[in-house]
């Protein structure tokens, strides 16, 4: 059981890490993290000669594709962000039925190169993931500590300083969201590659997915600094919590409406009347 | 604000220790366990899983224990289930539609667990990977068949002077724009012209359909999961222009449409549990089993007698199709 947890963490971990950076640092309501989950997918897979690093650049370089779409929407003909995501989704999802060419495509799962040291299928996907993970959350924690990184979390909190002080809020959007639909789509090949398909609906979910976790992620690290400790906890409680679900036995009819009462309880639980200096953010946490 | 921290993580770790408490190698009991595993709530796949549990369990000879894992449409949440019924170590496991049953295979083949899979209602299993007796030798299951040659046939009885068939359809939904094809073959074979209209999601239907319409002499649908969600308004658009409704699943009859041609969906399940109980019973490897199509005898037209009385369908054309008026 842990080990599935663990592989369902690891698949998972790229699109947090990713909506970490745009949803909680830049506080954008970025809901093209659903289209580009999909579309790196995809155009990992239409690219299949390939195998290895380069269908993993693909799938980012699908999914930034999409991250760019909308923050060039929103920086350069000023359509509102969330406008601008929902619009990015629809275009998406004709897109990606064009590249695709049928709602669903099944292939053999892509062989890890740990199963030539000797390890099992399964073994070598999770060590896999587990290198990828660990490269990405490496380069997060760099870019955390970094100008960009701190660029990022002020750009939530006041955008307005960033113009003041000569930094370009156009680069930091557009970077901090092509960066952060780039991770959802890696996520979105992992996922598509460890089941053996992808079809044109599965990014159904992830936004939710990320929410919870980050909503858990956040209240369990009550940092302000930026820091990749709050996706991975955030992650885990909620596969965990997924997974004890499961077990407990819960009638899976109403697991959508229990994630949805855990996100609340959550925020209920650390609610607190704020002063007027204080506020929210996009998850309902105060900053 | 420290002491609700203590809370929530009391809460977590509890869940965790039960999470923790719950692992091992699944649970040992004399009953036969069956997992059953489909991606979304539908009324097709409830008559499908009704049909299953009911013939295991006329024709089991032990007791049974089926346990359902509903991915509420979520792939994140299917592949949590799947993983829970690989721990869990159940005797069989039978699947419904192409996600859960792609995503099990796949899921099983990396754990190397030999449990048996069944599956059901996949139209194209051999583009699917899942009917290559040398690759799958655990899973096998049951195709779905249609035969759109006999339903359309039907078209010169509704209407002697059929020219334009209406087809609405969802192109998203796997197979459906095969067969798509397959119905424009048929058709310009009886000099009948098809008009595509594809809908994305049930509120679509009414504002894209309502505009073709007019120009149509009948409607026909496929088995598609959207567009037989909404059946209701075309129901309504085609009583409103007094033409026939033509549907490839029998259920939407019971809506208003005027004619169908297919297979009772628990009939899927029925046969899925007689592969399920030859692997249960004689212990028959799913590779020796052949990946089957329903048998042809199983269907039937349908029909909606008092939409073929307002459409002025007369008895004996009724009959020709061998129903009773």
């Amino acid at each position: 059981m842990i080990e599935s947890l663990i592989l369902q963490l690891l698949l998972a971990l790229p699109l947090v890490l990713g909506a970490y950076i745009s949803i909680v640092l830049m506080k954008l309501p970025d809901l093209s993290i659903e289209s580009s989950y999909v579309f790196g997918a995809v155009l990992a897979v239409s690219c299949s000669g390939m195998d290895g690093m380069p269908l993993f650049l693909i799938a980012c370089i699908g999914g930034g594709l999409v991250g760019l779409v909308t923050s060039v929407l929103n920086q350069y003909l000023h359509v509102p962000f969330l406008l601008a995501a929902i619009l990015c989704n629809g275009l998406f999802h004709g897109i990606v039925q064009g590249v695709l060419g049928t709602p669903l495509v099944a292939f053999a799962s892509p062989e890890s190169s740990l199963v030539m040291l000797g390890f099992s299928q399964l073994a070598a996907e999770a060590g896999s993931l587990a290198i990828v993970g660990s490269l990405l959350v490496m380069v997060i924690a760099l870019i955390l500590v970094r100008q960009l990184g701190y660029c990022f979390a002020i750009y939530g909190n006041n955008p307005l300083f960033l113009e003041r002080y000569g930094v370009s809020t156009r680069y930091v959007v557009i970077t901090g969201v092509v960066l952060a639909d780039a991770f959802a789509g890696l996520s979105g090949y992992l996922f598509a590659a460890s089941n053996g398909f992808v079809d044109i609906s599965m990014g159904y979910g992830v936004v939710l997915l990320c929410l919870t976790a980050l909503i858990l992620g956040r209240k369990m690290i009550p940092t302000q600094t930026p820091t990749v400790v709050v996706p991975l906890v955030g992650l885990g409680v909620y596969f965990a919590l997924q997974q004890g679900l499961l077990t407990l036995g819960l009638d899976l009819k109403y697991f959508n409406a229990f994630q949805a009462l855990i996100v609340l309880g959550t925020l209920l639980a650390f609610y607190r009347k704020l002063s007027a200096r204080q506020k929210s953010d996009l998850l309902g946490v105060s900053s | 604000m420290f002491i609700k921290m203590k809370v929530l993580l009391f809460i977590v770790s509890t869940i965790l220790l039960a999470t923790l408490a719950g692992c091992g190698s699944g649970t040992q009991s004399s009953e036969t366990r069956v997992a059953i595993l489909m991606p979304l709530t539908h009324p097709s796949f409830d008559r499908i899983e009704k049909g299953f549990k009911q013939t295991l369990q006329d024709s089991f000879a032990k007791p049974i224990q089926f346990t359902t894992f509903n991915g509420q449409g979520s792939k994140t949440l299917l592949r949590s289930e799947i993983d829970e019924v690989a721990r869990q170590n159940y005797d069989l496991v039978f699947t419904i539609g192409i996600q859960s049953s792609c995503m099990t295979k796949e899921v099983f083949q990396k754990k190397g667990l030999e449990t048996p899979i069944v599956f059901t209602t996949i139209a194209l299993p051999e583009v699917l990977g899942l009917a290559d007796r040398s690759t799958n030798r655990t899973i096998t299951g049951i195709q779905e068949i249609l035969d759109f040659e006999t339903l359309l046939s039907a078209l010169p009885i509704l209407n002697a002077n059929m020219r334009n068939v209406l087809l609405v359809y969802d192109p998203t939904n796997f197979g459906l724009k095969e067969d798509r094809e397959t119905v424009e073959k048929i058709l310009s074979g009886m000099n009948i012209k098809l008009t595509p209209v594809e809908v994305f999601r049930t509120s679509e239907i009414q504002q894209k359909a309502m505009s073709f319409i007019a120009g149509a002499d009948a409607v026909f649908i496929l088995k598609d999961n959207t567009v037989v969600s909404g059946v209701d308004t075309l129901v309504k658009l085609c009583d409103r222009a007094g033409i026939p409704l033509l549907a490839s699943d029998l259920d939407s009859v019971d809506k208003g449409a005027a004619l169908a041609y297919g297979v009772n969906e628990d009939a899927y399940g029925t046969e899925a549990a007689k592969v399920a109980l030859e692997i249960l019973t004689t212990g028959t490897s799913p590779e020796a089993i052949p990946v089957r199509p329903l048998p042809t005898t199983m269907m039937q037209f349908k029909i909606h007698r008092p939409t073929l009385a307002k459409l002025k369908i007369s008895a004996e054309a009724i009959r020709s199709l061998g129903v009773q008026p």
